[in-house]
């Protein structure tokens, strides 16, 4: 027999139950999500997700930044990683173009954000570790399509929509502002003087100044060199266009090629040098990491070509 | 056989002695199997990831006894790259030895006759430059790139009665030079990211090795060792010289086109897969030659094993003990590089002793 506090107490504890099913269940839904998911990725290949990824990892930075701005935290991200600062305490697996597989694959995750670019010479080996989706961001235009994709892989599509939708708006209002503009001619080079690569306006760095109204100097040139989207420019022709900016992000020497440009007699003879317009650029924010960030980098960049904020 | 007066006596002794040296060769085989089986369980139980050795043997008989993540890493990542590493230093070796047969000298070495060179280009320029080439055929690719390799090194060292050492070297350098010059070329061209795995291919290199490339060159091998053995009395006969083979009704040329075509199936297969490994042809059968003599019939095996041996172990040093070294983390070398630096001075050593005769 039950006595009339015990059944006062389970009808408690059933009605806490049913409180907790009833307020949990949307949360769960988004949590649990269901339906298996098809994504079609960038380079085609259907991928099948039985469901929401729990241990999910990106392997660049630009992609590990686009899964921080919907809100999924990776289990482990690529080496030398700093943005935002929580990443820098992950689990690091390597670089992007040559990651540890073992040590990936301790990361257990289920599922990988593979750069198209990078990794599709071992796309067989990712997929031996988790579900494999491919992506490629260019430029700051392919970030919202990705953004998307990424939001659809892990379920968390409305944050990712809501971002999309403000970055396609960003990205419309300062084509308009870049369309008014009697924007400056640029040049802009990665690699070090010795060995330089010249940025066109299809690199992630070129297509945001462009939008910004900017002229590049090595437009008319075909790709050349090991990277898409950079071509090989004499110094000729440089001394000949007579850039009102150069643009450097310097890898492969210590010293910043502005520094080496004023030893140089024929760099240092250019105009945006003698008026202080060689400007050393941030790796990350500016080549390596096209992302979630291209906002902050165009707000730099216009105010560099500009002098003033970009409201 | 040298003809003697046979008498009792010294066929008992002669019995007694190819007995014993038969029990020597077997021994070596055996204890070859067993350094082969140590090198395997070594580069299982080694790398970024610390896994206890009983783990390892658990995450082996039952894969879902063991931690998902342990299970990937063994079965995943570790296994198939042990296992197509073995492979790769198996045909590199074992080509050696069917090359210093033909050359009649101990630089026999793909990677020094211009074979490896000659198959890295065909790997490289059929991979890299032809759209929607199926990658199982870039083995038979670099096997003819190789064969034409090796054929135009042979061709340009042979003088009519062999090939000198000196001779055979030059050449090789030469073709060698003038392939890496082509291939670097492919590879500059088509170089659109992912070029440093590319790199790592060019100085041969285990990092995409995975159970795809263990299947790739998996019925290479076999067939390569089988026609290997195959060959091995011919072999043994034309390392008389010529005259004394012709003499025993061997058809030389054509003896030497065979074993030449069957190094090439295994030095292609095994650049096609890991790109260019240098010296481990030279290495291996220098060492199996001291072990067993030199008897195809007992070379060959040996040094498959031993090949398959130093191969795994040298890996294992390039991903763990070597980045161990500088004090790098999740960083690995190619193993080219470590079976150059043991292969490079007794290369030197070599050449500089000028052993025309072995």
């Amino acid at each position: 027999m039950l006595s009339a506090t015990s059944v006062r107490r389970v009808i408690a504890v059933l009605l806490a139950l049913t409180l907790i099913v009833v307020l949990g269940a949307p949360l769960a839904s988004a949590q649990e999500g269901g339906e298996p998911r098809t994504i079609v990725d960038f380079v085609g290949r259907q991928v099948t997700l039985e469901a929401p990824p729990q241990r999910i990892v990106g392997m660049s930075a630009s992609i590990s930044e686009m899964l921080f701005a919907i809100g999924v935290t990776p289990v482990g991200v690529t080496s030398g990683m700093d943005y935002p600062p929580e990443a820098a305490s992950l689990p690091d697996f390597g670089t992007g173009y040559q990651p540890n597989l073992e040590a990936l694959a301790a990361l257990e995750p289920d599922l990988i954000i593979g750069n198209a670019q990078l990794n599709m010479s071992i796309l067989d080996k990712l997929e031996a570790i988790a579900p494999t989706i491919m992506v490629m961001t260019m430029t700051a235009s392919d970030v919202p399509q990705n953004v998307r994709l990424l939001g659809q892989a892990t379920w968390h599509d409305t944050e990712a929509e809501y971002l999309a939708r403000a970055y396609d708006g960003y990205l419309a209002l300062a084509d308009k502002l870049g369309a008014g503009q009697e924007g400056p001619s640029i040049v802009f080079i990665v690699g070090t003087l010795d060995v330089p690569n010249y940025g066109k306006s299809a690199t992630y760095f070129g297509d945001m100044a462009k939008r910004l109204g900017a002229t590049n100097i090595a437009d008319g040139e075909a790709d050349a060199g090991p990277f898409p989207g950079y071509a090989q420019l004499s110094v000729e022709a440089v001394v000949d266009a007579d850039p009102d900016f150069v643009f450097t992000v310097t890898r492969g020497a210590p010293t910043p090629m502005p520094e080496t440009m004023a030893s140089d007699p024929i760099w240092s003879s250019l105009s945006a040098f003698q008026n202080g317009r060689v400007i050393e650029l941030d790796n990350r924010l500016f080549v390596e990491s096209p992302g979630p960030r291209f906002i902050e980098a165009m707000a730099q960049l216009y105010d560099i070509f500009y002098g003033e904020g970009m409201e | 056989m040298r003809a003697e007066a046979v008498t009792p006596a010294s066929s008992a002794h002669a019995l007694d002695l190819s007995r014993r040296r038969l029990f020597t060769r077997l021994t070596v085989i055996a204890l070859s199997s067993l350094l082969l089986l140590g090198a395997l369980i070594l580069a299982l139980g080694s790398g970024s990831q610390s896994i206890a050795p009983d783990e390892v043997i658990q995450a082996l008989q039952d894969r879902e006894s063991v931690k998902k993540s342990v299970a990937l890493i063994i079965h995943e990542v570790r296994l198939p790259r042990a296992l197509a590493g073995a492979l790769v230093g198996l045909n590199l070796a074992v080509a050696g030895a069917l090359l210093q047969g033909v050359v009649r000298s101990p630089l026999g070495d793909p990677y020094i006759l211009g074979v490896s060179a000659g198959g890295g280009f065909a790997a490289a320029a059929t991979s890299l430059r032809v759209e929607g080439f199926p990658p199982d055929a870039v083995p038979v690719m670099a096997f003819i790139g190789a064969l034409i390799g090796a054929l135009i090194v042979y061709a340009i060292a042979w003088d009519g009665s062999g090939v000198t050492t000196t001779r055979l070297a030059l050449a090789g350098v030469a073709l060698t030079a003038m392939m890496s010059a082509l291939t670097t070329t492919v590879v500059v061209m088509s170089v659109q990211g992912g070029g440093q795995i590319i790199f790592q291919w060019l100085v041969g290199g285990l990092y995409t090795a995975g159970w795809r490339e263990y299947h790739l060159i998996v019925p290479y091998s076999i067939a390569g060792f089988v026609l290997a053995m195959m060959l091995a009395r011919r072999a043994n006969i034309l390392a008389l010289g010529d005259e004394m083979a012709q003499g025993l009704g061997l058809h030389v040329e054509w003896t030497r086109f065979l074993m030449s075509a069957v190094a090439a199936v295994l030095a292609g297969s095994a650049v096609a897969v890991a790109g260019l490994i240098a010296f481990v042809g030279l290495l291996v059968p220098f060492v199996a030659r001291r072990l067993v003599g030199s008897d195809f019939r007992f070379l060959l095996p040996t040094c498959a094993l031993l090949g398959a041996a130093l191969l795994v172990g040298a890996d294992t040093a390039a991903r763990v003990t070597f980045p161990a070294l500088f004090d790098l983390k999740n960083v690995e070398f190619p193993v080219g590089i470590i079976t150059a630096l043991i292969g490079g001075p007794l290369f030197l050593w070599l050449v500089r002793a000028r052993r025309a005769q072995w």
